[in-house]
C-alpha cells in the first residue's frame, strides 16, 4: 500500500522507471483534475447544452461516491453487498424529507442522509453478524429489497411509488446554481477518496483487511472481527447515504427504483472494471462507465446489453481490473529487485520488551484439556504447562491431536472439559482476548496477507497497541502521526532482525516460501506477546532458513517470552527445546527434556508404527 | 382467507419452486449462486408467448422449442459463467460472471419484446375446475402438477440413476469424484442445462397467469433464492416445500393486507430466516463458494 | 517376495516436477513400480508424498516431467479417464461420501465402468465378502461409519474399479494401532493373493517398511534415498528422517 523510501542505488534502471512511472502518473492525474474543475467552462464555451454535460459529470461523481462506499465494503472489508442502492434510496429519502416535507437546509439534510446511511448498515450488520460470506450478501439483498418495499409502502413519509420531487438545495431562498452545485460534488468525492485512502492506510484498514482475508489470523493478533466489520460497514453506509442525498439534489426527485438492484449494477461493473480494493479503481471505473454510456447515448436502448458484455470481458480479461492489471504489468509492478541476499540478522530491538513474570508461574497452561469432534476424541484429557524463559516442543503423529490441542489453549475451539490459564489467570474466552492477554499463535498453513506489503503484514500485527481513533485517523491528528511514524520505525527494526529489512515494501506474495514463514513470526512477535505459539513453522524451510528460525526462537526465550513449538521436524525440535511434551491419539504418552523423549519407547512407537502387531492380525 | 387464496399460492409457489430447484442443481456441484436462473424462466415465457400466442402454433412445438431453446441456454451459461470463475482468481467472480449474464439475457428479452409488457399466452387448457368446492384454473392445477412431477423425476434420477449419484458426489468433493472416475467438469455443464430446463418449464407453465415481463428475471430469482434458502438449498424436496411456502406467505399477505405487502413479508421471511436459521429450515448449510 | 519383472513397468515416473500456486511441491522425481510390487512411500510431512499421488491421478498437473502407466504415457490424460486406465486412489483422509449409503460409495468407485452392469455387481459382492463389515452396513449412510470401518469403505471403493495399481494415501492416519494392523492385513492379503500393485504413503516407517518389496525416501519434494525395504529398514537415516539424527557423541 504505501511506499516506504528504499535504498535504492539512484540510476539504477529500476530506479529510473519508478520516477518517470510516477512523474507520468502525477501529470496525468493533474490533467484530470485541471479538466474537471474548467469543466463548466469548457462545456459553457464549447456547447449549447452545457447543463447537460455538467450533469453527467456530476451523476458520474456522485456514482464514484458511491462505489467507493462498495469498495470498503467489498474489496477493503471482504462483506459482499447487495445493499448499495438502498442507501442511497434512504440517503435520498433523508435529504428529500428534510428538505421538501420539514423546509430544512439541505446541508441539514446531506448530514441527516450520512446518519441514516450509517444506520442502516449498522443495523444490517449487527442482525447479521455470525452469517458467512455468501450468507451476508444475501442479507444485504433482503435488506435492500425491503428497504424499497418500505419506500413504496410508506406513503406519507416517502411519496409512495411516486416518491418526492422538487428538491432542490437553496441559500436563503434562492437555489443555487448548477455550476455551483457541480463544484460541491467534486468537493465531496475528493474528501471521500481521502477519507477512503486515509482509513485504509491506517490501522483501522489493515485491520479490516486482516479480518477480509481471515478472521482467524486477525483474531491471533488481537483484532476483533465484530468490530472491525462494523467501523466498515458502518463509514461505507455513512459515504452511501452521501451519495444518496447528493443523487437527490442532483436529479431533483427520489422514488422507490433509485434501490432497485438493477439500478445497483453499474456500480459493481465499475468497481470490477477499475480494480477492487484498490483506491482509485472505482473512480477510474466509474468514469470509464460514464464515457461509455456518453458514446452510445445514440443506442440508449442498448446500453444494458453493452454494460454486461463490458463486464464480462473484463472480468475475464482483467480479473484485477484495470488498476490491479497495471500494478501487474511489466511498467506498473514495483521493482522487486536485487536485494543484499543473506542479510545477517542482527540483535534482537530492544523494540522486543524483556517479559517480567512472576517467578514459578506457568505463562500457559492447560489442565485437564477434553476437545471431543463428535465420537473422536481429538484432545483427550491433555495437562500442559509452558514456563517462561524456555522453549517447549509439543510433538506427535499427524493427527495425533498437537494442532487442536493449540486451537484449545488458544480458545479456537470451545473446551468440553477443562480450563487453560495465562499467567495464572483463566484464560478469556474470545481468540482475539486471548492474544490480547498476550498468547500469539502462529498458524500451520500460511496466513500471510499476500496482497499487501511485507511492512504492512508486521504493522497488522501491531492493531492491539494503537491508541488511535478511525476519526483521528481519517483526518491525520497529530497524535496519528505521531503512532505511526514509531510503528513504522519499529517495524523496520524488526525485519531487519529478520534478515527481511530491504524487502519491506515488497508485496508478501513475492517472498519465497521460508521468508514467508519468518515474517509470520515477526508478524507475531509485533504484537509484543508473552507467549508465542508457533505451529509446524519448519515445513519446508531449507537448512539456512532453519537456522534462523531457531536462532530467532532462541533470542525470544533469552527475552523472557515461552516459546512453544509445534513441530513434525523432530530433529529440529530436539535441537531447540528445553522441554518437550509428546502427544498420541489426544493423550500425553511422554514428557521431559529432549534425551529422555528419544529413548522413550512409547515416541518410537508412536511414530514408527507396530509392525509386531501386523502377524497379529493376518 | 378462502381455500381459493391458498391454490393461487400453492400456484406462484409451484413457480417458485421450479426456480429454486434450478438455483439448487446449479448450486449443488459449483457452489454458485446463479443470479441469471430467473433469465431461463422469462425464456420459457417468452418461447411460449412467440410460438402459442405469435405464431399460433400450439402447446406441443412450445414445449419442444422451450426445452430446446433452454439446453442451449444452459450451456451458454455454463460458459459464460465458469470460464470467468476458472480466468479470474477472484472470490468475487462467480457474483460478477453471473450478474453480468443477468444483465445481458435481461437486456437481450427486453430488445426482443420491447413493446410486449407481459409475455402472456392463452392458457394451455381453458377454463376452470372444480375442487372442494371451489373453482381453480386448469392452468393453475396444472402447473402444480408439473411441478410435483418434475420435482420427483429429479428426485429419482438423484437418488437412483449412476449420473445423479456422480451429481451428489462432485458437489460433496470435486476432487474424490475425479478419482471415482466422474467427469466433474461434464457433471457442471449438465447441471446448468438441467437447471435451465426445470426453471424454462415453470416460465412456459406459469406465462398464462403470471405476469411475467422481459426485465421480470431477476425477481424471480431472488424469490426461488428465498424459496430455496426456506426449503434448504441442495435438496429438491426442500426446494418444493420452500417454494409452496413462499407462494402461500406472497399471496395470502396480499390478500388480506395490501399489494406490495406480500413481497415485503416474503423479504422479512427471508432476512428472517438468514439471521435465525443460518442452515435454511430443512436443509444443510449452504457454505460459501 | 518377488515377482517377475516384465519388461514394461506398471507406473514410472520420470523427472515429475510439480508445483502448488508457484510453490514448488516436487522436483524431478523418479519413481518406478513393477507389475505386483508392493512400493511405500516415506518422508516427513512436507515432503511430497501426497503431492506424488496426487499427481499420479491427474488431481494436479504436472510442470514437467511424464507419468507412463503400463507403458501408455498418461500424463496429459485428465483425472477421471486414469481411473478406468486400471489406477485406484484412497486419498488422504478417505474422503468418503457422507451422505450416500455404504453401497452407493462403492457403486461409485465402479463409474467408471457403469455400463458393465454384471461386472459391477460381481466386484461389489467380492467386496462385501472380502469386507463383511461394510456388508453388514451396505445400506447405512457412510457417514454413521467408524474411523475404521470407513477406512475399509474407501479402500473396497478404490478396487471397485478393478485397478491394477491400489494407491493409499497414509491409511492408518487417525487409526488405532489394532485397527492400522487389520487394515494392512487386508491390503497385504489384496497384494499377495491378488497381485495387486500398492504403492503407500505411510508415516509408521517400520509398518510400512514390514509391509512392502521397496521404498522411496522424500525429503522436500525430492527423492533422496531409494531401495529395498530391507536396506531402508537398516538405513539410519529413515530413523533420522522421523525422529532426528541422534546425537553423535
Amino acid at each position: 500500500m504505501r511506499r516506504i523510501a528504499l535504498p535504492h542505488r539512484s540510476g539504477s534502471p529500476a530506479s529510473t522507471l519508478v520516477r518517470v512511472r510516477s512523474a507520468a502518473l502525477s501529470t496525468l492525474a493533474a490533467a484530470v483534475i485541471v479538466v474537471l474543475l474548467l469543466w463548466p467552462r469548457i462545456t459553457d464555451y464549447y456547447s449549447y447544452n452545457a447543463t447537460y454535460y455538467n450533469g453527467i459529470v456530476a451523476s458520474a461523481a456522485i456514482a464514484a461516491i458511491l462505489t467507493v462506499s462498495l469498495n470498503l465494503c467489498m474489496g477493503y472489508g471482504g462483506m459482499l453487498s447487495m445493499m448499495q442502492t438502498a442507501l442511497q434510496l434512504v440517503g435520498g429519502y433523508g435529504v428529500a424529507i428534510a428538505v421538501v416535507k420539514m423546509g430544512w437546509s439541505w446541508l441539514l439534510g446531506l448530514a441527516i442522509a450520512i446518519v441514516v446511511g450509517t444506520l442502516l448498515s449498522v443495523l444490517v450488520l449487527l442482525v447479521s453478524l455470525r452469517a458467512t460470506y455468501l450468507y451476508f450478501g444475501m442479507i444485504t439483498l433482503a435488506a435492500d429489497l425491503i428497504v424499497v418495499e418500505v419506500g413504496r409502502s410508506a406513503d406519507p413519509l416517502t411519496g409512495g411509488v411516486v416518491g418526492i420531487a422538487g428538491i432542490t438545495p437553496t441559500v436563503g431562498g434562492t437555489v443555487i446554481p448548477k455550476n455551483q452545485f457541480y463544484y460541491l460534488v467534486l468537493a465531496l468525492l475528493a474528501g471521500t477518496y481521502v477519507v477512503q485512502r486515509n482509513f485504509v492506510r491506517s490501522g483501522a484498514g489493515r485491520a479490516a483487511m486482516a479480518v477480509r482475508e481471515s478472521t482467524d489470523t486477525a483474531s491471533a493478533m488481537g483484532i476483533r472481527p465484530a468490530t472491525t466489520k462494523l467501523l466498515v460497514f458502518g463509514v461505507a453506509g455513512g459515504i452511501g447515504g452521501l451519495a444518496g442525498g447528493l443523487y437527490a439534489l442532483q436529479m431533483g426527485f427520489v422514488n422507490p427504483d433509485v434501490g432497485l438492484l438493477d439500478n445497483g449494477l453499474i456500480f459493481f461493473v465499475g468497481l470490477f472494471l477499475g480494480g477492487i480494493g484498490t483506491l482509485v479503481g472505482p473512480l477510474i471505473g466509474v468514469g470509464i462507465i460514464a464515457v461509455i454510456v456518453e458514446l452510445i447515448r445514440g443506442y440508449a436502448r442498448y446500453t444494458t446489453l453493452i454494460l454486461g458484455l463490458v463486464l464480462l470481458a473484463a472480468i475475464m480479461l482483467i480479473p484485477a481490473g484495470i488498476v490491479g492489471s497495471w500494478r501487474s504489468s511489466r511498467i506498473g509492478r514495483d521493482p522487486t529487485g536485487p536485494t543484499d541476499e543473506d542479510e545477517a540478522p542482527g540483535d534482537v530491538p530492544a523494540t522486543v520488551p524483556p517479559v517480567a513474570a512472576p517467578a514459578g508461574v506457568a505463562a500457559l497452561e492447560g489442565v485437564g484439556l477434553m476437545k471431543f469432534f463428535g465420537g473422536v476424541r481429538a484432545v483427550d484429557g491433555i495437562d500442559v504447562r509452558i514456563m517462561p524463559g524456555t522453549v517447549h516442543g509439543i510433538i506427535g503423529p499427524n493427527g495425533s491431536g498437537k494442532s487442536t490441542l493449540v486451537a484449545c489453549l488458544t480458545r479456537y475451539h470451545p473446551l468440553n472439559a477443562g480450563e487453560v490459564r495465562v499467567f495464572g489467570r483463566p484464560a478469556p474466552r474470545a481468540p482475539y482476548a486471548v492474544a490480547a492477554a498476550g498468547v500469539t499463535r502462529v498458524f500451520q498453513a500460511p496466513h500471510l496477507f499476500e496482497r499487501v506489503s511485507v511492512l504492512d503484514n508486521v504493522l497488522t500485527g501491531m492493531r492491539m497497541r494503537e491508541r488511535y481513533t478511525w476519526a483521528g485517523a481519517v483526518v491525520r491528528t497529530p497524535g496519528y502521526r505521531r503512532q505511526d511514524r514509531a510503528e513504522r520505525a519499529e517495524a523496520m527494526e524488526l525485519l531487519r532482525f529478520a534478515g527481511l529489512g530491504s524487502r519491506a515494501s515488497w508485496p508478501a506474495s513475492a517472498l519465497s516460501h521460508g521468508q514467508k514463514r519468518l515474517l509470520e513470526v515477526v508478524r507475531a512477535v509485533a504484537t509484543r506477546p508473552r507467549a508465542l505459539i508457533l505451529d509446524e513453522p519448519a515445513t519446508g524451510l531449507t537448512p539456512t532458513e532453519l537456522a534462523a528460525l531457531a536462532r530467532l526462537c532462541r533470542a525470544l526465550r533469552d527475552r523472557g517470552l515461552a516459546v512453544v513449538l509445534i513441530e513434525h521436524n523432530v530433529d529440529f525440535v530436539m535441537g531447540l527445546c528445553d522441554e518437550i511434551t509428546v502427544i498420541e491419539s489426544g493423550k500425553v504418552i511422554e514428557r521431559g527434556v529432549p534425551e529422555h523423549v528419544r529413548r522413550s519407547p512409547a515416541v518410537l512407537e508412536a511414530y514408527l508404527g507396530r509392525p509386531d502387531l501386523l502377524e497379529e492380525a493376518s | 382467507m378462502s381455500i381459493d387464496v391458498v391454490l393461487d399460492g400453492l400456484f406462484s409457489g409451484a413457480a417458485y419452486a421450479l426456480v429454486a430447484l434450478g438455483l439448487a442443481v446449479v448450486f449443488q456441484p459449483t457452489r454458485i449462486m446463479n443470479f441469471a436462473q430467473g433469465e431461463a424462466l422469462v425464456l420459457g415465457a417468452a418461447v411460449s408467448y412467440q410460438v402459442v400466442a405469435l405464431w399460433k402454433l400450439g402447446w406441443l412445438v412450445a414445449l419442444v422449442m422451450v426445452v430446446a431453446t433452454s439446453i442451449v441456454l444452459g450451456l451458454l451459461m455454463e460458459r459464460l459463467v465458469i470460464l470467468p470463475v476458472r480466468l479470474s482468481g477472484s472470490r468475487y467472480a462467480w457474483i460478477i460472471a453471473t450478474l453480468a449474464v443477468a444483465l445481458v439475457f435481461q437486456s437481450l428479452f427486453t430488445l426482443a419484446y420491447i413493446d410486449v409488457p407481459a409475455l402472456r399466452p392463452a392458457p394451455m387448457i381453458g377454463g376452470q375446475v372444480s375442487f372442494l368446492g371451489n373453482h381453480i384454473d386448469w392452468q393453475e392445477l396444472l402447473t402444480i402438477l408439473a411441478a410435483l412431477a418434475v420435482m420427483i423425476a429429479y428426485d429419482l434420477f438423484l437418488r437412483r440413476s449412476a449420473y445423479g449419484q456422480a451429481v451428489r458426489a462432485a458437489s460433496h468433493s470435486a476432487d474424490t469424484a475425479v478419482l471415482m472416475g466422474i467427469p466433474v467438469q461434464r457433471v457442471v455443464m449438465m447441471s446448468f442445462v438441467i437447471g435451465a430446463v426445470i426453471t424454462a418449464l415453470a416460465g412456459l407453465f406459469v406465462a398464462p397467469v403470471i405476469f411475467v415481463a422481459p426485465a421480470s428475471g431477476l425477481l424471480f430469482t431472488i424469490k426461488g433464492f428465498t424459496a430455496a434458502v426456506i426449503g434448504g438449498v441442495g435438496s429438491p424436496r426442500g426446494a418444493l416445500l420452500g417454494g409452496f411456502l413462499v407462494g402461500l406467505l406472497d399471496t395470502v399477505v396480499r390478500s388480506a393486507i395490501s399489494g406490495t405487502a406480500g413481497n415485503f413479508a416474503v423479504f422479512a421471511a427471508l432476512a428472517v430466516i438468514l439471521v435465525v436459521f443460518p442452515s435454511g429450515l430443512f436443509g444443510k448449510p449452504m457454505e460459501a463458494h | 517376495m518377488t515377482h517377475p519383472r516384465t519388461t514394461e513397468p506398471l507406473l514410472e515416473l520420470r523427472g515429475v516436477s510439480a508445483a502448488y500456486g508457484g510453490v514448488r511441491a516436487l522436483q524431478d522425481v523418479d519413481i518406478v513400480l513393477g507389475e505386483g510390487e508392493f512400493v511405500v512411500l516415506l518422508g516427513p510431512n512436507g515432503a511430497g508424498k501426497t503431492t506424488t499421488l496426487r499427481t499420479v491421478s491427474g488431481l494436479l498437473q504436472p510442470t514437467s516431467g511424464s507419468i507412463r502407466l503400463q507403458g501408455r504415457t498418461i500424463t496429459r490424460v485428465p483425472g477421471w479417464r486414469r481411473t478406468g486406465l486400471g489406477l485406484g486412489h484412497v486419498p488422504e483422509g478417505r474422503q468418503i461420501f457422507p451422505d450416500h449409503t455404504v453401497e452407493e460409495n462403492l457403486r461409485l468407485g465402479a463409474f467408471a465402468h457403469r455400463r458393465a452392469r454384471e461386472r459391477t455387481q460381481r466386484t461389489l459382492a467380492e467386496l462385501l465378502e472380502l469386507f463383511p463389515v461394510l456388508g453388514e452396513r451396505r445400506n447405512q449412510p457412510a457417514g454413521t461409519l467408524s474411523g475404521g470401518e470407513a477406512q475399509m469403505l474407501a479402500v473396497a471403493r478404490a478396487l471397485m474399479s478393478e485397478p491394477r495399481l491400489l494407491m493409499l494415501d497414509e491409511p492408518s492416519l487417525g487409526l488405532a494401532p489394532i485397527k492400522t494392523a487389520e487394515l494392512f492385513g487386508y491390503v497385504q492379503r489384496l497384494h499377495s493373493e491378488r497381485g495387486l500393485a500398492v504403492l503407500l504413503v505411510e508415516q509408521e516407517a517400520l509398518t510400512a517398511l514390514r509391509l512392502a518389496d521397496r521404498g522411496y525416501v522424500l525429503e522436500r519434494g525430492r527423492v533422496v534415498l531409494a531401495g529395498s525395504a530391507q536396506q531402508l529398514r537398516d538405513d539410519p537415516r529413515v530413523q533420522a528422517a522421523y525422529l532426528g539424527a541422534a546425537p553423535t557423541t
